[in-house]
């Protein structure tokens, strides 16, 4: 028993030693980007369950995919596929597209296993938010004309007052953050997306399904979707108030209340540098 | 004397002397066998020492009503470590806002560490063992914990070699302190591990290993082989608990595959792979259930028998249920039961044959 104890006890330094060894290399040296992001892109996470015990704080990482022939009525979307993912990029990310249309055009809910991970890029406020922006203005300004022409349509005064509660979420509440390109390699990415506080990388999931006779990918996930908050940063978050879901996709429309500076380290891996605030509200 | 390597081995002896006692009752009784006073107590002392020396060395039951005391202790005991465990990530969950990054660190690097050191002083005052492989569930919750949450504090990137190291601690507490609980944690871990590398190997993510329900073949057949290149003999059910693991994580990919062959690897058609599946069902259950008898490992027989019955019930409720009159499809699963209980009775009596035949 002596030996297996010393070899637990082992164990668990070692660990423990690795685990932190790793931290202090992320966190060396200056970090890759330094990204100020506000309370739409960084929201305070709000657990679901009412009686939440933990004690906690953290951010959500909010990010959305834009594609103009998806009807985003929410004015919150990363599940579309995006229109850069196409066949050429999911074969540079290592998917045999070619293969597996072969092999799955007979099967298609065999793709829905397929998945890489990959480093996905996400503009801040640029060209992609403003696009997203001018498209839902076009759709509200031609549903207002057609409301003008009918309007005792109901159904479509209803999707008017839709149109109108995205638009204003899309001006005011949702995240800027659009993934606008994935790849393998980080200092390519960086070559090709430089500026600092305009574009910021993430580990993420890329996932294949069967779409309209086609091979589509999407974005399953941002590995790390979620920024712890130490204190002493963490003390007037948590006093922020959620009353009324703010930054919740149904909850109140209100302007940010903080902007965070996020390092991201060697590894990617993210750390809130500062948080400052912009209401009265802290 | 007979040298006794486990607790397990030593409760089996002490019950077949109860036994004994038993038996030899009944046959003065009925005046078959009569043991004079000498006899009598030459073999009275002989258990009475060994039962002191196997209680000595092993703290086992040498009564009914010891038994019974000791079922409820290690339902309590199992209880008592789960909700122990619980209340460690839900105390930690409760306060950890309220401390610094270096003071949460500390706790957590050192929580595994401290209960590892309050296990083994325990297991040093306490014969039974109970509370020390309470105190040693804790120590693997805490483990559990220090990496999770050193995780969510660094916001470090998910990696399955958090369920490596796992696996080891839970292996490494399992063999000291003797714990079956913790062999299971270990063996659940090894087998995420490994099934988390063979789907990376192919091509995939490695948190999405559980929708390729084909990656747990390795590591089943990797926990199956365990006891039989190394000896268990030592530790109380840990070979069997090897055997049942390997079984599960064997039929269980094979159920599933069985009815959604859209998360197989194979290149073929669902429909042929769902087949193909089914019938290795049958044949890998009907060849447990064999394997099981031929070695005498119960584990296995009761294992295989659940599956080959599972199997047979899925296929038939996949054939009939929709078009069948629902008495009509409960008659015949009572009456596939009924076949299936004549097979068995028949395979036992065989079995019983045999055992005479080489008496």
């Amino acid at each position: 028993m002596p030996k297996l104890l010393l070899a637990s006890a082992l164990l668990l330094v070692s660990v423990n030693v690795l685990v932190l060894a790793g931290v202090a290399y992320n966190r060396s040296g200056e970090p890759v980007l330094s990204i100020e992001l506000t309370e739409r892109e960084l929201p305070v996470h709000r657990s679901f369950a009412d009686t939440d015990e933990n004690s906690g704080t953290s951010l959500d990482l909010k990010w959305q995919v834009f594609n103009p022939d998806e009807d985003n009525a929410y004015g919150y979307s990363n599940y579309t596929s995006p229109p850069w993912l196409d066949d050429i990029k999911l074969t540079s990310l290592g998917f045999d597209i070619e293969r597996l249309k072969i092999a799955t055009k007979d099967h298609p809910f065999r793709l829905n296993t397929v998945s890489t991970d990959v480093i996905v890029v996400l503009e801040y406020q640029g060209e992609t938010y403003r696009k997203a922006l001018n498209v839902s203005e076009q759709k509200l300004d031609s549903l207002q004309d057609k409301v003008l022409d009918h309007p005792e349509d109901e159904e479509m005064t209803a999707a008017l007052s839709k149109y109108e509660d995205q638009l204003e979420r899309s001006k005011l509440s949702s995240s800027r953050l659009y993934a606008v390109d994935a790849g393998l390699d980080l200092q390519t990415l960086m070559k090709q997306y430089p500026g600092q506080g305009r574009y910021m990388f993430a580990r993420g999931e890329i996932k294949l399904s069967w779409n309209d006779n086609a091979i589509e990918g999407r974005i399953k996930q941002i590995l790390i979707d979620n920024v712890h908050v130490p204190l002493p940063m963490s003390q007037a978050l948590s006093k922020l108030s959620l009353e009324n879901r703010p930054y919740q996709y149904d909850g109140e429309v209100i302007p940010p209340r903080y902007k965070v500076l996020m390092n991201l380290g060697q590894r990617l891996e993210p750390w809130i540098e500062s948080v400052k605030y912009t209401s009265n509200d802290s | 004397m007979t040298i006794m390597d486990n607790k397990q081995k030593a409760q089996h002896r002490a019950d077949q002397i109860q036994a004994f006692y038993g038996e030899v009752k009944s046959l003065e009784a009925d005046q078959v066998l009569q043991l004079d006073d000498a006899q009598r107590q030459s073999v009275a002392d002989y258990h009475e020492n060994l039962l002191k020396s196997l209680t000595e060395q092993f703290d086992i039951d040498t009564s009914t009503r010891q038994k019974q005391l000791s079922t409820g202790m290690k339902i309590a005991s199992f209880i008592g470590a789960l909700a122990l465990a619980a209340s460690v990530f839900f105390l930690f969950y409760q306060f950890w806002g309220y401390l610094t990054t270096p003071l949460q660190v500390s706790i957590l690097v050192s929580a595994p560490l401290l209960t590892l050191f309050a296990t083994h002083q325990v297991s040093q005052r306490e014969a039974t063992g109970y509370f020390a492989k309470l105190l040693s569930m804790v120590s693997f919750a805490c483990f559990v914990l220090n990496l999770v949450m050193l995780g969510q504090i660094f916001n470090i990137t998910p990696s399955p070699n958090a369920l490596l190291t796992w696996a080891l601690f839970g292996f490494l507490l399992a063999y000291a302190f003797d714990v079956r609980l913790l062999l299971a944690m270990g063996i659940l871990s090894l087998a995420g591990f490994i099934a988390a590398r063979v789907g990376t190997w192919s091509g995939g993510y490695w948190l999405s290993f559980g929708e390729r329900p084909e990656t747990f073949f390795v590591p089943a057949l990797l926990i199956f082989s365990v006891p039989l290149w190394m000896k268990q003999d030592h530790y109380s059910g840990f070979a069997p608990i090897y055997r049942v693991f390997g079984c599960l994580m064997l039929l269980l990919p094979v159920l599933v595959l069985s009815n959604w062959g859209d998360s197989s690897y194979l290149p073929w058609d669902s429909s042929v792979i769902e087949g193909s599946y089914q019938l290795l069902g049958f044949v890998v259950s009907a060849g447990l259930i064999v394997l099981g008898i031929r070695q005498h490992w119960t584990d296995v027989i009761n294992t295989g028998n659940a599956f080959f019955v599972l199997f047979l019930y899925t296929k038939m409720f996949d054939w009939w249920w929709d078009s069948m009159p629902k008495y009509l499809f409960f008659l015949v699963i009572a009456l596939s039961s009924l076949l299936l209980l004549f097979v068995y009775k028949r395979i036992r009596l065989q079995s019983q044959a045999t055992e005479e035949h080489h008496a």
